[in-house]
């Protein structure tokens, strides 16, 4: 089994005696905060996007990982031109979206009735007007989680779908190219790589199907090798190309023959499918679900830690001024929630430059693509098949939005980051922290949890995945982005629990950025086929205001990305200040109650303490344990994938 | 192997008399030598031209066709070069380069030796222009091969080679391939996968300046790899192969393209035709295991090729066995040799039938053989009647008697033979220069011999229709036809003489069908 569904079981172990320790100390609010931070881990989807040519066993493909004989239709004259989704449901249910972006109606359908929408044989042009199939299985293959994105071919990607496809590519945790052995990677092919998903995501695997028709599988993988070493510019070993056969796979499913599994090769690929989600997404799921245990448990530890305190040999000077100091915090966090709060403004300011930077990165590089589309007009072989050129500024435009939505994530990220430290935030929790241990240690045991640097490096990686696009999306919101939120009750299960974290805005705004970019680029290749008169001036005439279109679409939503940004930015730094408020609430009420306590009771009291605080010990350092390896899981020694491959 | 018609022998002969007449004839020369290169080009083996995206199964189709091993097959792509399979007694190349630097000979293994390392001799390669291959096979002197390095767009797709080579030479080769499919006597044009409908790609390739002037006059779609949907698909590939064809020629951008698609198991083709005794034996021994005992075994070839203790063939020779024959054809075999057959050629035999090789074979030699040859001879008539004119002034007496005679001799050729009008009317129709409704589309496509040129074929019944079922029909279509021909007020002019030309063609047949009744009566 994978790392990451051991270490995923372990972490939902830990919840238990936290939940519990909640329960004991009477903070419903707390131990809520906890079942949902559960509940994201549990439902917390691994996003694997599957890419590449139909007809070269994608279908199969995916039928063989999935256990499925009969779900995707393969006949060879079939082509597949709709994106599918699966996802773990506990009863199958299979829907359809239909209808125009914006207007999107679900319809359940049945196994059988899959290749009406799904092949272009009998949904021709898509003329049943279908956006999304989207699969629920009792699979026990995705039931860790997984979610995967069937995308038409990428050869016939002018097909309306490509909106959808752009809107789940840039939040894909592991991308899937599948190819088969007959078929050596086409121009076109690292032509999508490049433009479409190396910018947005870099975690690849590349999947040769049919070797089981072949003896020299390893002549073609070493060819695409040699292609994907100039574009993806990294050490061959970390290129993962791995053989299979479907065909082997699904022989297996009947005869349960090993050799039939072996010669399949499919136990590598999902070694290495899970090997590479373990240390992204996973990564970051587990450490964010670790993160939130710990956060809790801090909040929960503080009073007690106070009281036991109080009842060690301290003298009253030394109580008052403790107390006083915790009025001082109460006091300075009461302020910070104020709405006059310098961080507000800060905040505001911050985000203000923040946009400004990233209008004026835009800006500056939409000026280059619009000199780039004089170039091309230029260019007689454009010329003559001026549809290309729109495709071409669409990639260009692709690259400098995946380019803003970087700098966007990593400087949000800053900002969040200094926003702790001026709001006074991060001093207040560990000026606490100091306070509470007081001058006595509690020798053996006594645990400098806050300032851990594991920890500290759990909560930086946590924070900053929130701000990555990428892993802050849920994929429900980008969906909205995308098809214009009609999706409603379906994104439910795309969600990873409830709760978009800040920077879900980012990756859902971007991902429906460019599907409307997509659909402005759908309409001008149109236009362009039709025109009968192949001169610069004509096709100008329909570039322009293509350029304008998607310069202001651009523009519009980059702007709304970033008012949603500041308006999540701001609920969630509300949202911690409150917490940490009301532990200090809570320590000092803990402190004043300890204080009046009779010296009888305050012997007993303290053994009781005592004995809570050894079993926080114990949680807390399972936790730190448990982030060590988790984090450590990061480094993966280079021998890995050649060692995988047979 | 076709056997001249009577038009073909009636033309050689006349050829032969005519410069025998104005052989030695010192005013006659020029035309004498105009007589001879249009001879010559007559009896010059048919000319087909082979165009594929690379991977297509090119050489193995080329390997098929011929029945030898000639052009070597690989999983990574070789040369983009043209090669011109022709005849001669003795295997050798002759290379011919761009830069007007003379042909060089060079053995087989020399060539494979410079292509087996691109890179290294990458100038010597790229300065090649084409590589004439002269192998002693009988079939290279009824038709040769020029094999195409293919179309631009496909071909910047996957070249191991340098990009910067395609960059340069993309285009060139583009103009090569097009130079060679537009003079070639048919064109075979290679699919390896059965694109659907919508597939823009196939359908991109298809319209445009990039095949030039390609009809169905003179070109066929080819579906290779079939044998491969066996594994997958089903026991009967090339019906399947069949069923997608049909399918795939009725796209309106294919048809107005393509003759029609014809599939083929190229490998099986290929394999069974050079199949050693050896390989037989290994045959034999396979199938006397139990039959889901191989199945299983072919179900994947690393699996095959693996040493096993009970089977006696090694696993060296059963790779080579799987590679050469497929896994469908090594299935076959043993299918054939469990249910009896012993002997070699005849396995060959029942192996080559599933495959669709000799009904392209076929397609080639007797239809687009004889097109060939009435468009060869259209183009020699042309010519030799513009010599004509220009002579005439400059000559007297005998030997302007000598010339009228022979020019006169040709003229009547050229009028009495219907099938050069025929042919008019196809090249009309294949331009859709014509405005016939489908049925008459039909019609016209059938009398003109497209779907085969016995009497019942041209009636669109089978080339096995009895006299009683032709008759009507002839009379029948004979009246519709006259009546067409006769309708001005629906069509252009050069829709009306089709129909003229048409009528007559009707009226041939019906009164070669009297003349069968009249001779069974007696």
């Amino acid at each position: 089994m994978a790392n990451y569904q051991k270490h995923k079981e372990t972490v939902l172990n830990l919840f238990r005696p936290a939940i519990s320790f909640a329960q004991k100390l009477q903070q419903p609010k707390l131990k809520a905060k906890l079942e949902e931070a559960q509940n994201r881990l549990v439902e917390g989807k691994l996003l694997v996007v599957v890419c590449g040519e139909t007809k070269q066993g994608k279908s199969e493909f995916l039928n063989a990982f999935l256990n499925e004989p009969s779900l995707f239709p393969v006949d060879v004259d079939i082509t597949t031109n709709l994106v599918s989704t699966i996802t773990y449901g506990d009863k199958e249910k299979i829907s359809v979206l239909l209808g125009e972006p914006g207007n999107t109606q679900s319809k359940s359908i049945g196994r059988n009735a899959i290749s009406t929408f799904v092949t272009e044989q009998k949904n021709k042009s898509n003329h049943e007007n279908a956006q999304l199939l989207v699969i629920e299985a009792p699979n026990p293959q995705l039931r860790d989680g997984l979610v995967f994105v069937d995308t038409p071919g990428t050869g016939s990607l002018n097909t309306a779908h490509t909106a959808i496809t752009s809107a789940f590519i840039p939040n894909a945790d592991v991308i899937l190219f599948v190819t088969d052995v007959f078929s050596p990677l086409t121009t076109e092919e690292l032509k999508f790589l490049e433009e479409r998903i190396v910018p947005h995501c870099q975690n690849l695997i590349f999947v040769v199907t049919k070797i089981d028709a072949v003896d020299d599988e390893d002549l073609i993988i070493e060819s695409n090798r040699k292609k994907l070493l100039t574009l993806l510019n990294r050490a061959p070993e970390n290129i993962p190309i791995i053989p299979v056969s479907s065909l082997n796979k699904l022989a297996y499913l009947s005869s349960k023959d090993s050799e039939d599994l072996v010669d399949s090769n499919f136990e590598t690929l999902e070694q290495g499918l899970w090997q590479l989600l373990s240390r992204q997404r996973g990564q970051i799921l587990l450490l964010r679900a670790l993160g939130e245990i710990g956060n809790v448990i801090s909040s929960l530890r503080r009073p007690v830690q106070v009281e036991w305190t109080t009842y060690q040999e301290n003298t009253q000077a030394e109580l008052d001024s403790l107390e006083q100091e915790l009025q001082n915090n109460q006091k300075k966090l009461k302020n910070l929630l104020k709405n006059n709060a310098s961080w507000n403004a800060e905040l505001h300011d911050g985000l203000t430059d923040i946009r400004d930077d990233v209008l004026g990165t835009f800006q500056d590089g939409f000026n280059n693509i619009r000199r780039q589309s004089e170039v091309y007009m230029n260019d007689a072989d454009l010329l003559d098949s001026p549809e290309q050129i729109v495709g071409l500024l669409e990639a260009d435009i692709d690259s400098l939005i995946s380019k803003v939505e970087r700098i966007l994530g990593e400087q949000s990220a800053t900002l969040y980051a200094n926003l702790e430290d001026s709001s006074g935030l991060d001093l207040s929790r560990t000026r606490l922290e100091n306070l509470t241990l007081g001058k006595n240690t509690f020798v053996a045991d006594m645990y400098t949890f806050e300032t851990s640097s594991v920890l500290n490096r759990t909560f930086t990686v946590a924070r900053n995945s929130a701000f990555n696009g990428a892993t802050g999306a849920t994929v429900g919101g980008l969906m909205g982005g995308a098809i214009g939120g009609a999706i409603g009750g379906m994104a439910s299960f795309f969600v990873g629990g409830a709760g978009a974290l800040p920077g879900a805005y980012i990756g859902a705004g971007i991902g429906g950025l460019l599907g409307n970019i997509t659909g402005i680029v759908n309409g001008r290749k149109e236009g362009l086929r039709q025109i009968k008169e192949r001169s610069k001036l004509e096709v100008y005439k329909q570039i322009k205001p293509f350029l304008e279109d998607s310069h202001s679409s651009c523009q519009r939503s980059l702007k709304r990305i970033i008012k949603n940004l500041e308006r999540s930015m701001r609920d969630d730094l509300n949202s911690q200040i409150n917490q940490e408020k009301d532990t200090c609430d809570r320590t000092l009420q803990s402190l004043k109650e300890a204080r009046n306590r009779s010296h009888s009771e305050a012997l007993k009291r303290s053994k009781q303490v005592e004995v809570l605080l050894k079993e926080f010990n114990q949680v807390q350092r399972q936790i730190e344990y448990l982030a060590q390896e988790i984090l450590e899981d990061d480094t993966i020694s280079s021998g890995d994938w050649s060692d995988e491959q047979t | 192997m076709n056997k001249p018609s009577n038009l073909e022998q009636k033309v050689k002969d006349l050829f032969q008399e005519s410069l025998e007449l104005t052989d030695g004839q010192p005013e006659l020369s020029d035309f004498h030598t105009i007589l001879k290169q249009s001879y010559d080009r007559l009896c010059q083996p048919m000319r087909v031209a082979i165009v594929g995206v690379i991977k297509a199964g090119k050489s193995t189709l080329i390997n098929a066709l011929i029945g030898e091993e000639i052009v070597a097959t690989g999983r990574v792509e070789a040369t983009f070069n043209i090669n011109w399979l022709k005849y001669a007694t003795k295997p050798h190349l002759k290379v011919h380069f761009k830069t007007g630097k003379p042909p060089e000979t060079k053995s087989f293994e020399e060539l494979a030796a410079l292509t087996l390392r691109p890179e290294e001799h990458q100038e010597y390669l790229l300065s090649i222009k084409y590589i004439e291959v002269f192998y002693p096979h009988d079939l290279l002197k009824i038709f040769n091969i020029i094999d195409t390095p293919g179309l631009k767009s496909s071909y910047k797709i996957d070249s191991e080679t340098t990009k910067d080579f395609l960059r340069l030479h993309g285009k060139e080769i583009t103009q090569i391939t097009q130079r060679e499919a537009s003079s070639a006597d048919a064109v075979l044009y290679l699919f390896s996968r059965p694109p659907s409908a919508a597939d823009q790609k196939v359908v991109e390739q298809f319209q445009g300046p990039m095949l030039g002037d390609t009809t169905p006059l003179n070109a066929i779609g080819v579906l290779t790899q079939v044998d491969r949907y066996w594994a997958t698909q089903t026991p009967d590939p090339i019906a399947l192969g069949n069923k997608l064809s049909h399918k795939w020629a009725e796209h309106p951008a294919i048809r107005q393209r393509l003759y029609t698609i014809y599939p083929v198991c190229g490998l099986l083709a290929a394999g069974a035709q050079t199949l050693t005794e050896k390989q037989f034996m290994a045959l034999n021994e396979l199938a006397k295991l139990p039959e889901e005992r191989l199945e299983k075994l072919l179900r994947n070839v690393k699996r095959f090729g693996r040493e096993h203790n009970d089977i006696i063939v090694p696993g060296v020779e059963r790779t080579e066995l799987v590679n050469q024959l497929g896994q469908y054809g090594v299935w076959l075999a043993c299918k054939y040799i469990r249910a009896g057959c012993h002997e070699q050629k005849l396995l060959v035999q029942d192996l080559i039938k599933h495959t669709g090789i000799e009904q392209l074979r076929h397609l080639l030699l007797s239809h687009f053989g004889h097109r060939a040859f009435l468009i060869k001879l259209g183009t020699a008539l042309k010519k030799i009647s513009v010599a004509y004119f220009q002579s005439r002034h400059l000559l007297e007496d005998k030997p302007l008697a000598i010339l009228e005679n022979i020019a006169g001799k040709f003229d009547t050729l050229k009028s009495k033979e219907h099938a050069f009008q025929e042919l008019d009317v196809l090249k009309n129709y294949y331009s859709q220069k014509l405005n016939f409704d489908d049925q008459e589309q039909q019609q016209l496509l059938e009398v003109t011999g497209e779907y085969g040129t016995s009497l019942g074929e041209r009636l669109g019944l089978n080339a096995r229709a009895t006299v009683v079922e032709m008759q009507p029909l002839a009379r029948e279509r004979v009246n519709y036809w006259k009546r067409r021909a006769n309708n001005r007020m629906v069509s252009d002019r050069a829709t009306l003489a089709a129909a003229k030309v048409l009528a007559r063609s009707y009226e041939r047949i019906w009164y070669r069908v009297q003349k069968a009744q009249e001779y069974l009566s007696i």
